[in-house]
């Protein structure tokens, strides 16, 4: 099986408290903060892993990120992946959900076969859980949103328990596929030291726009459909109310307070 | 503070928990295990198919940009000729077996908001399988037009024969704005219809406004809430934004005063590469902490457990 994980290298969450607002050009900030694969990535990652090692075939490791995140994916090759390829280019800067997806897509066709994709159900820095099935779009193949679990792949056919409002459901979706992970799915192996030393030799390739043949104005910030207006930095602030005395004091005043709380 | 609504009755059981066609190895989508390939269906970049829509409302013909050639169509332009055309404030209607979910109700609400300030029509898409009882509601609580999307292959929700319906429904009817609920079945559809209608979204909006240019200002929260944004899709149409649950407050219901129209429903035989085999339903708590209006905690101060 051809398996392809998408991942997107993400600013650490460790570091956001360094992230600055520019008030004037309402840009932001993060030079210097290291990118790291998402939880929900390295899960993603997994379960790629552990459908190659139950089905045979390969893992291939994608992401749409600057040069700096050649680190993240040679870590995914530490995992386990089999190839990565970065795709990285000036022109990408500014891409919302619509024109990264379409990379990814191009992507995908230029490597060629694709039986299983898997990516995480969202990003820790967009959050907006969209590429999955924005790119499932463009791959015209079925996805299947918040997997918990792949209960089996047999036949050409994929069975997965996913989350609903109400519970789970278990879908069988025909390959090839595109599904998204969701929190639950397993738990991430970590990286060996043997994985690290194999890493070395695995095959990381770089495609630009130019390879992917996509024009400027397809993708980036032209290729676009949203735009981003204003940004700020909201501010939480408590109202912290301390109340002294006795319990017998004290409850009768919580009671009022919770009353007019709900108004 | 009252959020309990008469829920219309649950429709009598047809519990079949298969209604789409089963799929068989050799039908379309089905593939012999182990034979990595393409789909049947060639992806859109390879037909080289101009995936932005053209301004005609036909947009079944692939253009002349063969698959290797580099994708020259300028997304940004000529896409949504005339902005103007794109009137109509729509909400997807979720509803799960026949019970309409409490979140398509406060959509309406916000969707009213707009509607004032954008003087257009508020409409709800409602998409199921015998689901007529539940038009009234979403009349009452706001929508103008309710538009009625019925057939047996609907009844479960699964994206793609979703998709196929609302997508076509948005390129007859070409609605200003279009909002759908945060929820799972609202965070799969909602991209998916996005992508194939070519247009922008949004995600988890926490507020909605009109600019002075009539353009939704859509406030959604990134970094995890660290930053927030406004988000425009100034040349594209619908204006999509998917909103959680709470976020906003359903209206009172008032006297239902507009219309349901029933769409067409055509669905291909590409959308039924899914099937629901089961679906698990858990028992919630009565009330999670997201939907109640005041949280009580408690810290080592009160005591033990047993206080």
């Amino acid at each position: 099986m051809n398996i392809i994980v998408c991942l997107k290298p993400a600013p650490d969450p460790k570091y956001w408290d360094r992230i600055q607002l520019d008030p004037t050009t309402k840009a932001l900030q993060r030079e210097g903060i290291p990118s790291v694969l998402g939880p929900l990535d390295k899960r993603a990652l997994e379960e790629g892993l552990r459908v190659r090692e139950k089905h045979g075939g390969k893992v291939v490791a994608m992401a749409m990120a600057p040069p700096s995140a050649r680190d993240n994916l040679v870590e995914a090759l530490a995992m386990g992946a089999d190839e990565a390829y970065l795709l990285s280019d000036r022109a990408f800067a500014g891409s919302d959900t619509w024109s990264t997806s379409l990379v990814l897509s191009k992507a995908i066709g230029k490597f060629g076969v694709f039986d299983l994709i898997l990516c995480g159900s969202y990003s820790v820095d967009g959050s907006t859980g969209h590429v999955g099935a924005q790119l499932g779009e463009f791959l015209g193949i079925p996805n299947v949103s918040q997997v918990v679990a792949i209960e089996s792949i047999i036949g050409g056919m994929l069975r997965s328990r996913s989350i609903v409002e109400s519970g789970y459901r278990i879908l069988e979706t025909s390959l090839p596929c595109l599904i998204t992970v969701s929190r639950e799915i397993n738990t991430p192996r970590f990286t060996s030291l043997f994985g690290v030393i194999e890493a070395e030799s695995k095959p990381l390739t770089t495609w630009a726009a130019a390879e992917l043949e996509l024009s400027p104005e397809a993708i980036g910030f032209n290729g676009s459909p949203t735009q981003t207006g204003d940004v700020f930095l909201p501010e939480m602030k408590r109202k912290a109310q301390m109340l002294a005395g006795e319990p017998e004091e004290m409850i009768p005043e919580i009671i009022r307070k919770i009353r007019q709380a709900l108004g | 503070m009252d959020n309990s609504t008469p829920k219309p009755k649950s429709l009598s059981s047809n519990k079949c928990s298969l209604l789409n066609p089963p799929l068989k190895k050799g039908d379309i989508g089905g593939f012999a295990f182990g034979a990595s390939g393409k789909s049947p269906l060639t992806p859109l970049y390879k037909r080289g198919e101009n995936y932005l829509r053209t301004s005609s409302k036909n947009d079944n013909g692939p253009s002349s940009q063969g698959g290797g050639s580099a994708i020259s169509a300028k997304i940004c332009e000529n896409l949504c000729p005339n902005l103007d055309e794109w009137k109509g404030i729509w909400v997807f209607a979720e509803q799960e077996e026949g019970c309409l979910s409490e979140v398509s109700l406060e959509l309406l609400g916000a969707a009213r908001f707009l509607a004032e300030k954008r003087k257009a029509e508020v409409g709800a898409v409602l998409v199921g399988h015998r689901i007529h009882s539940l038009a009234a509601p979403l009349l009452a609580h706001g929508a103008d037009r309710v538009f009625l999307a019925d057939d047996p292959l609907l009844e479960k929700y699964l994206t793609l024969p979703y998709t196929r319906v609302i997508s076509d429904l948005i390129t007859r009817k070409q609605p200003g704005i279009f909002l759908l609920p945060a929820t799972p079945i609202g965070s799969d559809l909602a991209p998916r219809v996005a992508a194939r209608v070519t247009t922008g979204l949004s995600a988890h909006c926490t507020s909605l406004d009109i600019n002075d240019r009539g353009e939704l200002m859509q406030v959604v929260p990134a970094f995890g809430g660290k930053v927030m944004a406004t988000i425009l899709c100034q040349k594209h149409r619908p204006q999509m934004a998917t909103v959680r649950p709470g976020v906003f407050r359903k209206g009172q219901p008032q006297k239902e005063k507009g219309n349901v129209e029933k769409i067409p429903v055509e669905i291909k035989p590409e959308d039924l590469r899914q099937k629901v085999i089961e679906i698990h339903r858990e028992k919630r708590p009565a009330q999670s902490i997201e939907e109640a209006d005041v949280v009580v905690a408690g810290g080592a101060g009160i005591g033990t457990q047993e206080d």
